[in-house]
């Protein structure tokens, strides 16, 4: 996790302050922990509550948009979907395909996400509301396809029970 | 396709998930 208020990698999981500019991490509701995706949300509450401002929730949400620019471009996503990126066999396809396309079904959440922060000119509660919305969606979603993900991958052989544990399967 | 085809994709695809979870949502994985 990185905070998205300065940038700074948080070296330990779980932190509730951050270890560089000291901004605080809570968690929110219906979301497990603090995480990208908290701050997305908290960012959203506080700029409802005045607490940041309208330049100070895009500063946030910029930095999470480099982090996502990075994972796009280094896995092509720009160029194709994320079962273009696959391109899997049939046989495997009818394993993984779902999954694949709930990431990115996901994935379009998100991008609806922050188009509407691109379109945001001043502070919007419906607009906000609909953010919110987006990027809930968009982390059950990933959440989901990937658990799915590492279950079909158990199933061939590998041991991925610690890490079906961070989705409380 | 010949099988070890079929398991790098896969090795693929798993790094594609892990990356997802941990640089994009920034959620620690339990086995790293």
């Amino acid at each position: 996790m990185i905070c998205l208020r300065c940038s700074a990698k948080q070296s330990e999981p779980g932190v509730d302050r951050c270890s560089s500019c000291e901004e605080e991490f809570r968690p929110v509701s219906g979301l497990w922990g603090v995480n990208n995706i908290s701050q997305l949300l908290l960012s959203i509450e506080s700029l409802k509550s005045g607490e940041i401002d309208l330049d100070e929730f895009r500063e946030r949400f910029d930095t999470f948009l480099e982090l996502w620019e990075q994972f796009s471009e280094k896995w092509g996503l720009s160029e194709a979907t994320v079962p273009e990126v696959f391109s899997l066999n049939r046989a495997l396809d009818s394993v993984y395909g779902t999954s694949l396309q709930e990431l990115e079904d996901s994935i379009e959440e998100l991008n609806q996400a922050l188009d509407e922060v691109d379109g945001l000119s001043h502070v919007d509660p419906a607009a906000l509301d609909r953010i919110e919305d987006h990027i809930r969606l968009f982390c059950r979603r990933v959440c989901s396809a990937c658990a799915a993900v590492f279950t079909k991958l158990e199933s061939r052989g590998g041991d991925f029970a610690s890490l079906l544990d961070n989705f409380g399967t | 396709m010949p099988e070890s085809d079929d398991e790098q994709k896969l090795q693929l695809l798993e790094e594609f998930v892990r990356d997802l979870i941990r640089d994009v949502l920034g959620m620690a994985l339990n086995d790293e």
